[in-house]
């Protein structure tokens, strides 16, 4: 029986792709790793069929990577690196097994993606603490598993949130709970103590740290649970435009420490004309020049309990702040109303993906350092697109204050055209020269992707040696998603 | 068996002859918990073979090497407190990092502090409220370290607001068994300290689970660890004595002690007090506890029990709230909010703790976290602790329940001391989302029968978290305790095994009260 039949025999032959186009598809993404042809795309149902699929693996040392999400892929973790691969496609597991509002938390399969658990949780009164406008088809828990930064840095108190446990079939092909899930007990047993998943940790180890950041190469998650916030009963949004980041930080600072602020993030005006243009390049354009450098957007929040009155001396509170810090709140700047603004950003982007709009893609360059090197990161990213010829005006930047505002996550979005070959080699050199020069200015890749990864982990031979102990433990044969990080 | 002459001199050639000592009563010392009376008669451990005071992380990883090399094991302690921290072993030399007590750095504007092993928390939260900051103090007392990989569980009375020691570890520089120094996420990448995760997986998942290793997998030298807002004065004046501390506070920080008609009123009211993000402190303070910490001695303790027992314990459940405001109007909603959820789920104000002078004594002792040891040692007797694993409150409120319905049989038969039944300590975490509680008893270690009856407890409360779903207990320590855990947990133990076999080839890392290689 050949590798097909095979896994016919798991998963029913519907769900075993072996159609060319399809194939083609995703042997490439949106980034510059070399594609690779997988040799089939299977789509399990369910764990059983997962675990199945695992040890199969094991048995004839077939290559599997796991995705969740629907294309465009933009990071080349998706993409095989090596010849044979069999795609493990979860976006049939689409089940969203409980919402729990007293304990805010959502469990829910990888297929289900931002757009699905949005209705859900409104239905509770619950929302997620989601990442900057993912596209619709975004898996949620891949997202959280890519330790996505997200968009409420309050919230945000470890750099796990909003991931809590997880039910994982293993590279070696064992079936694990992570964190409380782990038991005593079955998971209804769980819950009718009134346990609800949202401890991360196991008593001796936090596998789910381990599954986080790792590009799919220990596992394969089946479910996870998903901190979720509560939605307010009344919001005051605001915008602060400014040519310099100081005056933003100190406001960030003081909006962070004292939990005035729930949604908080700074945009260039590059990024901010990408999200909200319709028409280009005139209207794109038009935005671009007429909006401030900077944007910091945030929004004050009241809950259950007298939000009126919450809001009020939380707004007194942040203008006393912003007029220290010697910047300006306001409720609209150069047409762009806050209220819009946050309306969306809490959804995920409308379709086309708002990173597609302009010019058919986007790369991303992204990196956590502390407030005060991120100027210095600017100048570095502003040196090394000029140097290879890309417009410096056009390249967005987002600033992500993350877990409670101990670091930013920096983000350069490089918009290009992808059928240009002329433009895809210039990035190219781009991305590869800028890694260097941003780590010798304080830029922490904590998720290395594409071609940065060998830079990442060259300089650090006791992480490196660490992981590959763990990745022996966890996947002894190497079949989950071989040859990506330092695996 | 004493080390041999090469291995000791190896070693007093690290550390220099100042910083070594196998002299029986410093050994004897070390060796000593009172803890461990209650569970093997004897207050002295096994004795280590010598004990070294490291002052540098070059020093730990020469030590941790030499041990490698001369089949040595070793066992590192910062402020130490409690049975977990006596070696299991015989042949073990004992790393006291008392002079590693350096605060290395607290970046204000991102919110995080860089400690040594051996800075205590009242050092640390002292400087930062220099700077309008506080840490998260582990309920055991503001005494111990501050590194966030020292205290068992790592959560204390302000974990409401400040979270606990797991969630709140940034950059890590740890020493690993066999003598590599391990600097995790951006620590490693030389970007400073103000991430533990990355590049790639993070390899905090390995260094603890919801408990720390307890010595047996390497030695942590040093962490950073995140802050938190102080709407208090910069320097706070203190007169009195202990437990009778009295701050000089401004009226926008104050506390109330509310008891709720039931569990589930309780329970309601925890949820409501965390989503609103009123609190600075939230925690079950229980009645027995509340007595001991605002009284002078163990009887007075007991006589202010017995007074305030009909309007607490009688009652049914409280909880002590500190709230916290920068400004009048902050502090005017915030107190609003909480009348009104008292009033919703029927909670009572406790009049003590609505005196001035009372209010701020405890005031103290949350933020401050004064009280730990008073009310473990003040009766001459030995306190133990049950339950303790963390999931939701609801899942918290699960197991002091059950813990006093249990403990109720025991005192009843005169072998645990009669707290009230419910002296469950604990607290919501991070404004709701989640929650401790361990289910304290206080058991007399000289008498015999006392002893039989905490081990009957704990056997039972370990018997119904395995039935009852209840998590795996703070007290499940070294390899009996999860071999019987572990195979109701997902087998976790058999994973954590993998660690400890793949970080600690040669087994060096005395781990007899985290868990061995051994199958």
């Amino acid at each position: 029986m050949g590798k097909k039949e095979e896994l016919t025999e798991i998963v029913g032959s519907q769900q075993v792709i072996v159609d060319t186009h399809r194939l083609e598809k995703l042997s490439r993404d949106e980034s510059f790793v070399c594609p690779a042809r997988p040799a089939f795309i299977v789509k399990p149902h369910n764990i059983d069929e997962v675990q199945q699929i695992v040890k199969w693996a094991n048995e004839t040392l077939t290559p599997l990577v796991p995705i969740s999400s629907g294309v465009p892929h933009f990071r080349g973790d998706s993409v095989p690196s090596v010849d044979g691969a069999v795609i493990t496609d979860l976006s049939d597991m689409k089940k969203i097994l409980r919402v729990d509002r007293k304990n805010r938390v959502a469990m829910i399969e990888p297929g289900v993606t931002f757009d699905e658990l949005c209705g859900e949780l409104e239905k509770e009164g619950l929302r997620p603490n989601m990442p900057l406008l993912p596209r619709r088809r975004k898996s949620v828990v891949g997202s959280v598993l890519e330790r996505e930064p997200v968009i409420m840095p309050k919230y945000h108190w470890d750099i796990i949130d909003p991931l809590a446990c997880t039910e994982v079939i293993f590279g070696s092909g064992d079936l694990y709970r992570t964190g409380a899930a782990s038991g005593p007990g079955t998971i209804e047993e769980q819950w009718k103590s009134g346990e609800a998943q949202k401890s991360h940790a196991e008593p001796l180890a936090d596998w789910c740290r381990i599954l986080q950041g790792a590009q799919g190469t220990m596992g394969i998650v089946t479910w996870a649970t998903i901190r979720c916030e509560l939605i307010p009963d009344l919001e005051e949004p605001f915008i602060v435009g400014s040519s310099s980041l100081p005056g933003l930080f100190e406001l960030i600072h003081w909006l962070v420490r004292l939990r005035l602020a729930d949604e908080c993030l700074v945009l260039n005006n590059a990024h901010l004309a990408h999200i909200l243009a319709k028409q280009w390049p005139d209207e794109y354009e038009r935005l671009r020049d007429s909006l401030p450098p900077w944007m910091l957007f945030f929004c004050i929040s009241g809950y259950e309990y007298y939000p009126e009155e919450k809001v009020s001396y939380q707004i007194e509170k942040m203008m006393d702040i912003a007029r220290r810090a010697g910047v300006k709140p306001v409720k609209e700047l150069d047409k762009v109303t806050a209220q819009k603004l946050l309306k969306i950003i809490q959804k995920p982007s409308e379709e086309p993906y708002w990173k597609t709009r302009a010019k058919g893609s986007c790369y991303d360059i992204f990196s956590l350092a502390t407030y005060d090197r991120i100027p210095e990161l600017i100048k570095v990213m502003n040196n090394t697109a000029e140097e290879n010829g890309y417009p410096v005006a056009d390249m967005g930047i987002y600033l992500q204050p993350v877990v409670q505002g101990t670091s930013y996550h920096c983000e350069f979005n490089l918009f290009f055209n992808p059928a240009n070959p002329e433009e895809v080699n210039k990035l190219k050199n781009l991305s590869h020269q800028a890694i260097k020069p941003l780590m010798n200015n304080g830029a922490f890749f904590s998720r290395p992707y594409d071609t940065w990864v060998d830079t990442v982990y060259e300089i650090d031979a006791e992480t490196t040696a660490s992981l590959r102990k763990i990745k022996g433990i966890l996947d002894p044969n190497n079949i989950m998603n071989p040859g990506k990080l330092c695996f | 068996m004493a080390l041999s002459r090469d291995a000791y001199q190896a070693l007093e050639d690290i550390v220099g002859a100042d910083n070594i000592t196998e002299e029986p009563a410093i050994l004897d010392a070390y060796a000593f918990q009172w803890g461990l009376k209650a569970f093997t008669g004897n207050p002295f451990g096994i004795r280590y073979e010598a004990v070294l005071l490291p002052g540098s992380t070059e020093e730990v990883q020469a030590i941790v090497k030499a041990c490698n090399k001369h089949k040595i094991k070793f066992k590192a302690l910062s402020t130490g407190w409690g049975p977990m921290n006596t070696t299991g072993s015989e042949g073990t030399i004992q790393l006291d990092l008392r002079r590693m007590n350096r605060i290395l750095e607290i970046n204000e504007k991102a919110m995080y502090a860089v400690v040594e092993s051996y800075v205590i928390s009242a050092q640390l939260q002292a400087e930062l409220m220099k700077r309008g900051l506080t840490c998260n103090i582990i309920s055991a007392g503001s005494n111990t370290s501050a590194l966030p990989l020292a205290g068992l569980m790592g959560c204390g009375p302000t974990s409401v607001s400040t979270s606990y020691s797991n969630r709140n570890i940034l950059g890590v520089e740890w020493v690993l068994p066999t003598g590599e120094i391990l600097r995790l996420g951006s620590l490693g990448s030389g970007a400073g300290w103000f991430c533990g995760d990355g590049p790639g997986p993070s390899l905090r998942g390995i260094m603890r689970g919801y408990k720390v290793p307890l010595g047996g997998l390497g030695v942590f030298t040093k962490a950073a660890t995140k802050v938190y807002h102080w709407p208090g004065p910069e320097v706070v004046q203190v007169e009195g004595a202990s437990p009778g501390y009295t701050p000089e506070l401004p009226d926008t920080i104050t506390a109330h002690y509310i008891t709720f008609p039931s569990w589930d009123k309780f329970t309601e009211a925890g949820y409501k007090i965390g989503e609103s993000e009123i609190a600075m402190a939230c925690d079950k303070l229980p009645p027995w506890m509340l007595s001991l910490n605002l009284t002078e001695d163990g009887r007075e303790g007991v006589q202010l029990f017995s007074k305030i027992r009909s309007q607490t314990v009688d009652k049914g459940i409280s909880v002590l709230v500190v709230v916290g405001a920068d400004s009048q109007r902050e502090f005017d909603y915030k107190e609003k909010v909480l009348k009104r959820i008292t009033s919703e789920t029927g909670g009572e104000f406790l009049p003590l703790v609505e005196e001035p002078a009372t209010r701020k004594k405890l005031i103290w002792h949350r933020v401050r976290a004064t009280t730990g040891a008073r009310e473990t040692f003040r009766l001459m007797l030995d306190q133990g602790a049950s339950f303790g694993a963390a999931d939701s409150w609801e899942f918290a409120v699960s197991e002091a329940k059950e813990g006093a319905k249990l403990k109720k049989k025991y005192i009843e038969k005169g072998l645990i001391m009669d707290d009230g039944a419910d002296n469950a300590w604990g607290t919501v975490y991070e404004h709701g989302h989640m929650g401790h509680m361990d289910e304290l008893f206080l058991t007399d270690p000289t008498n015999p029968a006392s002893r039989q009856g905490m081990f009957g407890f704990m056997q039972e409360t370990w018997q119904v978290s395995l039935e009852k779903s209840l998590g795996c207990h703070q007290g499940v320590m070294g390899d009996m305790g999860h071999d019987l855990f572990g195979p109701r947990t997902s087998n976790y133990h058999l994973w954590a095994r993998k660690i400890k076999k793949t970080f600690d080839p040669n087994g060096a890392s005395e781990s007899s009260r985290y868990i061995t290689a051994e199958e």
